[in-house]
């Protein structure tokens, strides 16, 4: 195998989950004005439920306990399980489609459990709001072992083990870029669909927008139930990608605001930015990781607060200097200009054969 | 068992009122909600941390440079970062994250300053306790004294000060409607400054007294930060003095309500302790989002009015 194949996977592999979560964040965020500050709750939904569900299933239906003992012999138990998707891919990609929705639908009702209190109140509530549920579930997982293990963790059965112990990392790498693919294209054309100009006037004027007789409690709980299970998504991805779920790694520096780094720094409300956004800051982070040792001779401290402190700088300088991200919003045509003109000419009921043919020829 | 409890919460409470009305200070002056508030905190703790263990003395003499020390901090809060924003026009949720970048860059900056203490001056800067330290009044420890006594002359401070001086009446017209307030020559600018300033003294203040009463560590003012927020919320968010009923509340429910939870349900319930005021928070938004202070506005505005005829005509 290609020597930096297994680092470029997983670099793939993360960006691919960092890219759901953060395209999800930027539906709400960018497109919608929804200060959501607790992205790390449905991302931790999905992941408890990918932790949870499709192990437990599997114990069920191969005769194994799926009580108190599955967490206790969750090692013994998973070796039984991943030798019977080993030889069982149907099984398998069923098991990771299942839970996947399973993910998606809880991380929406998580989502619109946790905006309830504050829907109706101004930016400020919602956001504090957010921001103070987002850190629930991981007290609860952590506390509460017959979930996913409690401090420990639990084992996530893997889905990818039919390639073959080699090829099982890429596999997933793959599969979750294509995944993240859709979402991006799921994403984009939502964004220019009437729903996705609704919420947009929603962000730039609610006022306005209440006028023109549009419900912004449901625009808003619209848009971030919808956002919130492909955030869910992300997560359970990521679960299944490193066969492991612990609660404590559910933090709302890595699972909220970094997303949000990646977010503003490519540019908010612009899919493609945001795209490059957490590639490059994917590359950095993974650059202070493995250059940690080097680092530590740079800087005059431990090198682990790095990350945190690029985390903070980055958030405060690019809202001060770079506002609108490296590739900043641009507004969406959702018709061509020719295609506006046919529909009126169409509309007119003119002899309208001669003037489509015009505004064909004359591309202005 | 529970006059030691009562006292504890209402320890507790005190230094939450003076971090909520950091909170609501800021918000009602300027329309930011600010959650750098939590590094603020910590600061106050590695404020006396810092000067107890390497100047030594007594950790009070530390707690009044903590307000100096918040005060900067909050200064340059408002003059690098939210000044410049205000004035471009960014939004509220610009204005929150910018905020939340400078909490996360504290708590990146004083993790290394924990082991700058630790690895030069040998001092224990993670998970530390000075509780030991404070003076004892009849076996309660001086901050069962200190902290009402700082909360209340603070908050009566607060309150002759926003009423009784120029200064002050200045920042109750810029509050009820800046754009007033600067055409009749108030310089708005001085009142959101000092405002932050009040503000970042406030919640440093509070943080160097809390390292009297619990653990420090870098997270400790991340870790009670929805308690600060529910404190701010239930009291009202447009009421600078709602975080003294609210925080009263949330203190005494978080730490008494937890005790009784605990004899009730088993002590498995007490690491769910943060879930407690989220609840509080979560319901008050439901039924009365203005808070406490919502609550009084209309009992005073309905009820008192009406009651008053009622004896005028008894009277009659």
């Amino acid at each position: 195998m290609i020597p930096y194949l297994s680092l470029i996977m997983d670099v793939l592999a993360l960006f691919a989950v960092y890219m759901i979560i953060t395209v999800s964040l930027n539906l709400e965020v960018g497109y919608a004005g929804i200060p959501q500050f607790g992205k790390v709750l449905v991302v931790a939904t999905g992941a408890f439920v990918a932790g949870a569900l499709p192990g437990r299933l599997m114990a069920l239906m191969m005769g194994l306990p799926v009580g108190e003992e599955y967490i206790a012999q969750n090692a013994k138990i998973m070796t039984i399980i991943s030798r019977n998707l080993q030889t069982n891919p149907a099984l398998s990609i069923g098991l990771l489609l299942l839970t996947l929705v399973v993910a998606a639908a809880a991380g929406a009702a998580m989502g619109i459990i946790a905006s309830r209190p504050a829907i109706r109140l101004r930016e400020a509530y919602l956001g504090i709001t957010l921001l103070s549920m987002g850190d629930t579930l991981v007290v609860i997982g952590h506390n509460f072992p017959p979930l996913i293990g409690g401090p420990l963790g639990v084992a996530v059965p893997d889905p990818m083990a039919w390639v073959g112990r080699e090829f099982r990392f890429p596999a997933m790498s793959i599969v979750m870029l294509m995944v993240a693919v859709a979402v991006l294209v799921f994403a984009e054309r939502l964004v220019r669909s009437p729903f996705g100009r609704t919420s947009r006037a929603m962000r730039d004027c609610e006022l306005a927008t209440k006028v023109m007789g549009k419900d912004i409690v449901r625009l808003r709980t619209s848009v971030i139930t919808v956002s919130s299970a492909l955030g869910a998504l992300g997560g359970a991805l990521f679960a299944f990608y490193s066969g492991m779920v612990v609660a404590a790694g559910y933090d709302k520096a890595g699972w909220t605001f970094w997303p949000w780094a990646y977010m503003i720094l490519g540019g908010t409300a612009n899919n493609i930015g945001v795209t490059a956004g957490v590639l490059i800051f994917l590359i950095v982070r993974r650059l202070i990781i493995l250059y940690k040792g080097a680092l530590a001779f740079i800087v005059p401290f431990d090198p682990v607060w790095v990350e945190p402190l690029l985390l903070g700088l980055s958030l405060m300088f690019i809202v001060m200097f770079k506002p609108g991200g490296i590739i900043p919003e641009k507004p969406t045509h959702t018709l061509s200009p020719e295609r506006i003109r046919e529909i009126m000419t169409a509309e007119s009921e003119e002899p309208a054969e001669e003037t489509r043919k015009e505004s064909k020829r004359s591309p202005s | 068992m529970i006059e030691l409890l009562l006292r504890d919460a209402i320890m507790y409470s005190c230094l939450l009122i003076l971090m909520g009305l950091s909170i609501t200070l800021v918000f009602v002056a300027t329309r930011v909600f600010n959650f750098a508030v939590g590094s603020l905190v910590t600061i106050g703790l590695y404020v006396v941390l810092t000067g107890v263990k390497l100047w030594g003395g007594n950790p009070y003499y530390y707690v009044s440079l903590c307000f100096v020390v918040g005060s900067i901090m909050g200064l340059a809060l408002y003059k690098l970062l939210v000044g410049p924003l205000m004035r471009r026009g960014a939004g509220d949720i610009t204005l929150m994250m910018a905020t939340m970048g400078f909490d996360i860059a504290l708590v990146a900056i004083l993790n290394i300053y924990a082991d700058y203490l630790s690895r030069v001056h040998k001092v224990m800067s993670r998970l530390f306790l000075l509780e030991g330290l404070d003076f004892n009044v009849a076996g309660n420890p001086g901050l069962s004294i200190v902290a009402p006594v700082t909360a209340f002359s603070l908050v009566v401070a607060l309150y002759l000060f926003l009423t009784k001086t120029a200064f002050g009446t200045a920042i109750r017209a810029t509050i009820e409607n800046p754009f007033l307030t600067s055409l009749m020559g108030i310089n708005t600018e001085l009142v959101y400054t000092a405002s932050f300033i009040i503000a970042g003294g406030l919640a440093t203040l509070a943080g160097g007294l809390t390292s009297l009463m619990t653990q420090g560590n870098p997270d400790t003012g991340m870790s009670i930060i929805v308690s600060m927020f529910a404190s701010s919320i239930l009291g009202g968010l447009y009421s600078i003095y709602g975080p003294v009923p609210g925080g009263l509340l949330i203190g005494l429910t978080e730490i008494l309500g937890m005790y009784l939870l605990s004899i009730w349900l088993g002590y498995w319930i007490i690491p769910y302790r943060p879930m407690l005021p989220l609840i509080i928070m979560a319901l008050t938004l439901l039924v009365i989002p203005r808070g406490l202070a919502g609550v009084w506005a209309t009992f005073s505005a309905r009820a008192l009015p009406a009651l008053r005829m009622r004896r005028r005509s008894e009277r009659r």
